[in-house]
């Protein structure tokens, strides 16, 4: 080690970031399974159904995964520049998140706010004019997801990029061969998120701190109109939302193409990049461009008001993002294949989060049809869709974790505990995806509770729910299971 | 049917089971010839994955235009406006009114045949979601407020059909739901 340069340097805050996500991802997890057997037993009342809704929503999304995802982000962009992972966007990415979650824990479990954590707008509002909740509830809550927009817009992503595009390389905090900043085993699956994100999330950021700042009375809620009209918060909030996803899936696949090649089996060279690193950049470009165009998908089902025109390029530009899949699904197998394949827990896990993405990408591209929409957006399907794209680009995180396991956690993770964990998670994900499809071929309305039509699905998400917590329960074994000396 | 909800899950399950099995034997099968000791020997079948990538990529293209084209037709204006052609029937407009948490239609009584329905909602985000007598989701328009939808639907089949909420909207989503009859 260089003098004054500590590997603690480097790893502090991710796993502090790892080990919050792992904390969220408990209590939102929990939700998930009682509001599941509430469905089988009726157990909760609607308002605690709709709290629970809200928190699990809401916990999982931004608290869970995008917080594993910044950690292990960060953490890799720190080893593969030789850059310490600190310094205050990293601290205040980190606090202001937490920060941001506990008070949107606090008005949801605390003050009763209960709109999905898909906002719904104008429901925050009329919440409070009939009565659901309070003002000072959802001025909480506005200020929480002030919060977590300051991070997911504009922190995470000026950390993120300071890390690759600033700072000096410290040889002794380089702990991999550096595969390039365009290069698609390299850094280039981060770049979409760093340069997409901020402007994309920009409006709805600022429409969310003019409201927060209403509600605390700092400027008059007659001056901010503009930002309380349903269009002109949903358009944006949609952009946002839609490119987020679309932003982590894309970080997620480009963690697939740095993980995959470094467990080739070829010692050369050239098995440490992608069979094909060409079609690899062209499948981030294309994917992220096609992304940014699919955001009309959202108004499949507002015919009348919205224009048709801006539909069929949400359709095309949803099968376009297939496109960039279906690339990527060629070019990941090509080079496991050629190169051939040392099984680990972070390969598997990337492959078979890769493989549980791809699956899913089919139920989204049919939801991306304007034909189909008309009979699926609003069920369970939809549900189907996002769930899984979060369990699936988490599956790919707990791969890059496997593979800086011993890194963070300063010894080798049990490769029995950690297979345990990641093939039930795996099953777990594709069982819930095909029984919640189902159910939304069967018309059952997402986030109603009870269950008008659908229930027939519901003793399957228990079981696959509970193989769901069963992986989680592998993981904290192995997070408690005394220190094992490295081989 | 294939328009349909049903056809939609159905189409899935056809599509991403073969997927699933050949991506988890190819998977094994890399983990397979990992353990082989030359590296060397591993790229014996390189060209013919060349090939292969331009095969993939030509059958990807065109499974994936076929199905966009294809799925023009199941799109329910499109399909009542070739009901209306067919049947010269004159359409029945029904108005709809969606609040927390119920409907108000004008008319619950309607004829066999092609009808539009106009829908508002008068406070949060709403569905109108027309599901069939035997159960079928048969659409759903999302209606913000301030603004006006208009879904035009085929209704075939005489009996109760029911309206329900597809978009979250508070404690009452769940039970949001009216019926009308089709005689």
């Amino acid at each position: 080690m260089e003098a004054g340069v500590k590997l603690e340097d480097l790893t502090r805050y991710p796993r502090l970031m790892v080990l919050t996500s792992l904390a969220w991802f408990l209590a939102g997890g929990t939700a998930g399974l009682l509001m599941v057997l509430a469905h089988a037993t009726g157990l909760l009342r609607i308002p605690e159904y709709n709290t629970l809704l809200t928190f699990h929503g809401t916990v999982m999304t931004f608290g869970g995964l995008f917080q594993l995802m910044m950690g292990l982000s960060l953490l890799r962009a720190g080893f593969c520049y030789g850059k310490p992972v600190k310094g205050l966007l990293v601290k205040a990415s980190y606090v202001l998140l937490n920060l941001g979650m506990l008070m949107i824990a606090a008005s949801v479990l605390g003050l009763g706010v209960r709109t999905s954590y898909t906002l719904m707008f104008p429901l925050p509002a009329v919440g409070v004019f009939k009565g659901l909740w309070s003002m000072e509830g959802l001025t909480v809550f506005v200020w929480g997801v002030v919060l977590v927009l300051a991070v997911v817009v504009a922190l995470y992503p000026a950390a993120l990029a300071r890390l690759v595009f600033g700072g000096k390389t410290q040889e002794a905090l380089v702990l991999e061969r550096f595969m390039g900043t365009l290069n698609p085993s390299g850094m280039a699956g981060m770049l979409p998120y760093v340069f997409i994100l901020p402007p994309l999330g920009a409006a709805i950021t600022v429409g969310a701190v003019a409201i927060g700042l209403a509600l605390v009375g700092i400027v008059p809620l007659g001056s901010i109109g503009w930002a309380l009209t349903p269009m002109n918060f949903n358009y944006p909030f949609w952009i946002f939302a839609h490119n987020l996803m679309e932003a982590m899936g894309i970080m997620a696949l480009g963690t697939v193409y740095w993980l995959i090649p470094r467990y080739t089996a070829s010692e050369e060279q050239r098995a440490r990049t992608l069979f094909s690193e060409k079609l690899g950049l062209f499948a981030i470009v294309f994917y992220s461009t096609a992304a940014i165009m699919a955001f009309p998908h959202h108004l499949f089902t507002m015919p009348t008001s919205q224009p048709q025109g801006l539909s069929y390029t949400g359709q095309v530009a949803s099968w376009l993002t297939g496109f960039g899949a279906a690339f990527s699904v060629f070019n990941v197998l090509a080079t496991s294949y050629v190169f051939g394949l040392r099984l680990t827990p972070a390969v598997l896990a990337a492959m078979l989060g890769f493989g549980v993405y791809i699956a899913d990408g089919f139920l989204a591209m049919q939801l991306g049809t304007i034909g189909w929409a008309f009979r699926l957006h609003g069920t369970y399907a939809a549900t189907a869709h996002l769930m899984t794209i979060l369990i699936a680009v988490t599956l790919i995180w707990i791969g890059a974790l496997y593979h800086s396991y011993r890194l963070l956690f300063g010894r080798p993770e049990n490769p029995k505990l950690a297979y345990a964990h990641i093939v039930l998670t795996a099953v777990a994900a594709l069982g819930l995806l095909y029984t919640m499809a189902f159910m939304g071929s069967l018309g059952a309305p997402r986030r109603a509770y009870p269950l008008p039509v659908g229930s027939e699905g519901v003793a399957a998400l228990l079981t696959f729910g509970a193989l769901l917590a069963a992986g989680q329960g592998a993981f904290i074994l192995q997070l408690l299971s005394p220190k094992r000396r490295a081989p | 049917m294939m328009g349909t909800g049903a056809g939609a899950v159905l189409i899935f399950v056809y599509l991403t089971a073969p997927f699933l099995v050949v991506f988890v034997a190819l998977f094994l099968l890399s983990v397979r010839r990992g353990k082989r000791a030359s590296a060397e020997g591993l790229r014996e079948n390189e060209r013919l994955i060349r090939a292969a990538e331009v095969v993939w990529l030509i059958a990807i293209g065109l499974t994936w235009t076929a199905i966009n084209l294809v799925s023009i037709q199941w799109i329910p204006w499109i399909q009542a406006q070739t009901a209306v052609s067919t049947q010269q029937e004159p359409t029945q407009v029904v108005q709809v009114e969606a609040f927390m948490w119920g409907y108000r239609l004008d008319a619950y009584e309607l004829r066999t045949g092609v009808v539009k329905f106009v829908a508002r909602s008068l406070d949060a985000i709403h569905a109108f979601a027309v599901y069939s007598p035997r159960g079928e989701l048969l659409a759903t328009v999302m209606l913000m407020p301030g603004m006006t939808e208009e879904i035009v639907l085929e209704l075939r089949e005489p009996g109760e059909y029911t309206v329900r909420c597809l978009e979250y909207c508070g404690d009452g989503h769940s039970a949001m739901a009216s019926k009308f009859r089709v005689v």
